[in-house]
């Protein structure tokens, strides 16, 4: 998930220039014109008030996924941050999110100790799912989490990220 | 049992108006008391087999209790009613069944040993005297092959392999 620096300016109200500083510390792709940021270090630069005025709806709202949904190439540090950022209600949608996850992957043939054993790993890091994250910000109203658990977590353990998490 | 050649029945009842409506009828009886005697499809094959059904054809007087145990003998009704023996806890059926699971050649040759190992033990299973065979997906081939899942880099290929096998 990638956003653009005119993006961030429009969803958050800011002067591209503003928008432009606050980006500098993100890791970004050079290889397209304009650059594309990841997204969840650009949430992490909003400030609370913006949040609470809903910068985080808009700017995940402008999100295009290319390619795969449900390979998560972040690490679970960033996830975990903008688990802090998030608003209350947002928190909320999210724990449903987390519960329905475990209960989904532990009634699917994941259930294996290679997978379980980051199981909680993997429910952090669900949130930067696309699907999950539109909900859990409140794009979309619904979300098949328990349809897309099982491949979500067999595709997402083991990855490098989580190795240097755990 | 050597499949019989009865060329020469066959084609004395061929040539006879007689002969092959009183076969017919005979056979016509005998593949219907089969199916509501035992639940078994007899063949014409089958049928002819009987020593009892072609003397009868031929002109004999029918004895219809020789012709029933005849009948019995045929492979196709002895593994039925062996089978429905052995369900009602026969013992002396079951050791006839182990007998009957156990012929055959004393020295296999190594190529064929599994074969015929295998066709020992499904013809056990039909007849009711083996355990039946194990549940193949189990816990621990699961997380098995969960694990060499997570070997595979591409996330892509790793859903697409876990589809293949049957895990999401």
């Amino acid at each position: 998930m990638q956003i653009t620096v005119f993006d961030y300016a429009d969803a958050v109200g800011v002067h591209p220039g503003t928008a432009r500083r606050r980006l500098e510390s993100v890791p970004r792709d050079v290889r397209s014109r304009p650059h594309r940021y990841g997204l969840a270090d650009a949430l992490l630069t909003l400030k609370k008030k913006e949040v609470d005025g809903g910068a985080m709806r808009r700017l995940v709202a402008t999100v295009v996924v290319q390619g795969d949904r449900l390979y998560v190439a972040e690490d679970v540090t960033a996830a975990k941050a903008l688990f802090a950022l998030l608003p209350q209600d947002c928190r909320a949608r999210f724990d449903v999110a987390r519960s329905l996850f475990f209960a989904s992957v532990a009634n699917s043939a994941m259930a294996v100790p290679s997978v379980m054993e980051s199981a909680g790993i993997l429910a952090d890091l669900l949130l930067l799912q696309p699907d999950v994250l539109r909900c859990v910000v409140g794009v979309d109203a619904t979300c098949d989490v328990a349809g897309i658990a099982p491949a979500f977590a067999l595709v997402n353990c083991n990855n490098s990220y989580l190795e240097e998490a755990a | 049992m050597m499949p019989q050649n009865f060329e020469t029945f066959t084609n004395i009842v061929n040539s006879s108006q007689v002969l092959t409506e009183r076969f017919s009828a005979l056979v016509q009886d005998t593949i219907s008391a089969a199916r509501e005697q035992h639940g078994v499809d007899l063949s014409i094959e089958d049928c002819t087999s009987i020593a009892e059904l072609r003397n009868a054809t031929l002109g004999a007087t029918l004895d219809r209790d020789e012709l029933d145990r005849q009948m019995l003998e045929l492979s196709k009704l002895s593994d039925s009613k062996l089978k429905a023996d052995i369900a009602a806890g026969d013992q002396e059926a079951m050791a006839v069944a182990l007998q009957k699971v156990n012929a055959g050649k004393e020295s296999v040759h190594h190529e064929r040993s599994s074969d015929d190992r295998a066709r020992k033990i499904s013809m056990a299973r039909e007849l009711g005297i083996a355990t039946p065979p194990p549940v193949q997906d189990d816990l621990r081939s699961r997380a098995e092959k969960i694990e060499l899942l997570q070997e595979v880099k591409n996330p892509a290929q790793r859903v697409a392999l876990a589809r293949k096998w049957g895990l999401l």
